[in-house]
């Protein structure tokens, strides 16, 4: 297996969109090779924390400000 | 609240309910004001961006085409303010570097104490994040942080999934070199706060 080919099912595998098959070849190269194991790792790691970083905290004032806003243009008409 | 939903709640705003609009903004407003921040970096203005990206939606809400899904739409006019945005600061003297700095004060407040690992690794997740180019931060952070299906981005930034899915690959690739050091101390340091005595 190629090293793009490789790294492109770890991806996949990582969005839970990777086929049984590529998913057992994914397995059978974490086995064997301990570069891949690290990349998989790694990348891995990223999409976890990527996760866990939160959303700015709810502002009770941004809803006025955006009605405020809207209410200085003319209604929208359907 | 689904896609469905959406439709009704703007039926009802162009038909004059302006308050239905707030049910969107509550809805979207997390979504939006993060999306707007990790863009751009700068807290302040990211707010005033995700504002404006409402207000806009809002005007132009006759126009929207229903095929499109509501989130795509708003976050398509969010990423064009942002591109706007980043476009008229690279034009100004200001450091990048300077907004970088600015930018680490996101978050909820009254953390617990054992969340501060995690914020530290968020902060530098978000600063790791804004040194991405654009095309691939925007997919980065719809897919990864947003955790939107690739075909709501794709909606969102005019090109195909695929496209989107070789973007959001490569920016983990490049956080996975930016962030290594930071992301084995990390992993270290939870692991040793998991195996230590609790009080």
């Amino acid at each position: 297996m190629g090293e793009k080919k490789k790294t492109t099912i770890i991806h996949k595998v990582l969005d839970g969109e990777a086929s049984k098959s590529e998913t057992r070849i994914l397995k059978r190269s974490l086995a064997e090779d301990p570069a891949t194991k690290a990349e998989y790792e790694g990348l891995k790691r990223v999409s976890e924390i990527s996760k866990k970083v939160p959303e700015p905290a709810p502002d009770p004032d941004f809803k006025k400000r955006v009605l405020k806003g809207i209410q200085q243009n003319p209604p929208p008409k359907a | 609240m689904n896609e469905p939903q959406d439709t009704i709640l703007i039926k009802r705003v162009l038909s004059g309910d302006i308050q239905k609009y707030g049910l969107l903004v509550d809805k979207y407003q997390g979504r939006i004001r993060n999306l707007a921040y990790m863009m751009i970096g700068n807290q302040h203005d990211a707010e005033d961006l995700a504002q404006e990206a409402f207000v806009r939606a809002y005007r132009a809400l006759p126009k929207f085409e229903r095929k499109a899904k509501f989130s795509s739409w708003l976050y398509q006019i969010t990423l064009n303010l942002c591109k706007d945005y980043l476009k008229a600061k690279s034009r100004s003297a200001r450091s990048t570097e300077e907004e970088h700095l600015e930018a680490i004060d996101a978050g909820p407040r009254d953390l617990a104490v054992d969340d501060v690992l995690d914020m530290e690794m968020s902060q530098k997740m978000r600063e790791a994040v804004s040194k991405l180019p654009k095309l691939y931060r925007e997919a980065f952070i719809l897919r990864e942080i947003q955790a939107e299906d690739y075909e709501v981005i794709a909606e969102a930034t005019g090109v195909s999934a695929d496209t989107v899915r070789v973007r959001a690959y490569r920016a983990r690739e490049m956080l996975r070199e930016l962030l290594a050091k930071d992301v084995d101390t990390f992993w270290r340091e939870k692991a040793a706060k998991e195996k230590a005595p609790r009080n």
